[in-house]
């Protein structure tokens, strides 16, 4: 699974979306399931499946789709 | 030196109402929130079964003029369900926030995106404040989540800032920052509508 399928699944697991949901526009503030509880479970999914804990730069970075696919990419080396 | 007001507090958003909290709110159910582990790790306080009596020494501990403690009730129910405690630098004309949302049942309502916008606009407009600070540790993600969603800037991460309650390690903490020129760029940018913020409160 590419980093962009994988950041996809994870994010609508996170926001409780169907994968189709997610997209290029779904981010912080826009997307209205992105909450504070959805946000957390996304974090959580990531570092369960990267197997670490994300550092402070990339947890604050998230706030899109993209940025959850650059994380995935960047603990991957 | 300049003697800082007592404030009473009372606002009014579309959930919910925001106020002063007096000795008169101590209550078994904010005694359960303070003795939570869970709740009181996420803002770094080491857990404590009080007595009521002690609730209310503790909430009259609060001078409401540079620490402010303000309560979170639902405004249909009246229920109780979490608190703000706020600390002002007078001196510098910057306070910072610190919140509990003990109900769980209001966690990921954005009740925290909706009271803090209310208290945001309080402190700006009455507080004689000009920029506010807030410092979610780094594994508070809803904090953190929260800050960015409502605009405010990251000003730093802090690597093993704090001590932990417990005394055993130390925690990195970020540095979020709302100045008040850039709230009101934030409000008059509507981003209310988009449910980044919600409406607008009324004092």
């Amino acid at each position: 699974m590419s980093n962009a399928e994988k950041a996809r699944e994870l994010l609508a697991g996170a926001l409780k979306l169907p994968e189709q949901e997610v997209d290029g526009s779904t981010m912080i503030g826009v997307t209205q399931q992105w909450d504070s509880l959805a946000h957390m479970r996304l974090i959580l999914a990531l570092e369960e499946a990267l197997g670490s804990e994300l550092g402070m730069e990339a947890v604050v970075n998230i706030a899109s789709l993209s940025d959850v696919e650059t994380t995935l990419a960047n603990a991957k080396g | 030196m300049r003697q800082v007001k007592k404030r009473n507090i009372r606002l009014k958003t579309d959930r919910f109402v925001i106020r002063t909290l007096r000795d008169t709110h101590a209550s078994e159910v904010m005694v359960s929130w303070l003795a939570d582990a869970e709740l009181m790790k996420n803002v770094n306080h080491k857990p404590r079964r009080m007595s009521l009596l002690q609730l209310r020494r503790y909430i009259s501990s609060y001078d409401q003029a540079t620490s402010l403690l303000v309560g979170v009730f639902d405004a249909a129910s009246e229920k109780h369900v979490g608190y703000y405690f706020i600390d002002i630098n007078p001196t510098q004309r910057r306070a910072t926030f610190n919140v509990v949302i003990g109900d769980r049942d209001y966690w990921g309502k954005r009740t925290v995106l909706e009271t803090r916008a209310a208290l945001m606009d309080y402190m700006f407009q009455h507080g004689a404040v000009e920029k506010l600070i807030g410092g979610p540790l780094a594994r508070n993600f809803p904090a953190v989540f929260n800050y960015k969603a409502q605009g405010w800037k990251l000003e730093g991460l802090m690597k093993s800032h704090v001590l932990s309650a417990s005394g055993t390690d130390r925690i990195d903490q970020y540095q979020f920052a709302m100045l008040k020129e850039d709230w009101q760029v934030i409000k008059s940018a509507g981003m209310q509508q988009n449910g980044l913020i919600d409406k607008e409160a009324t004092a």
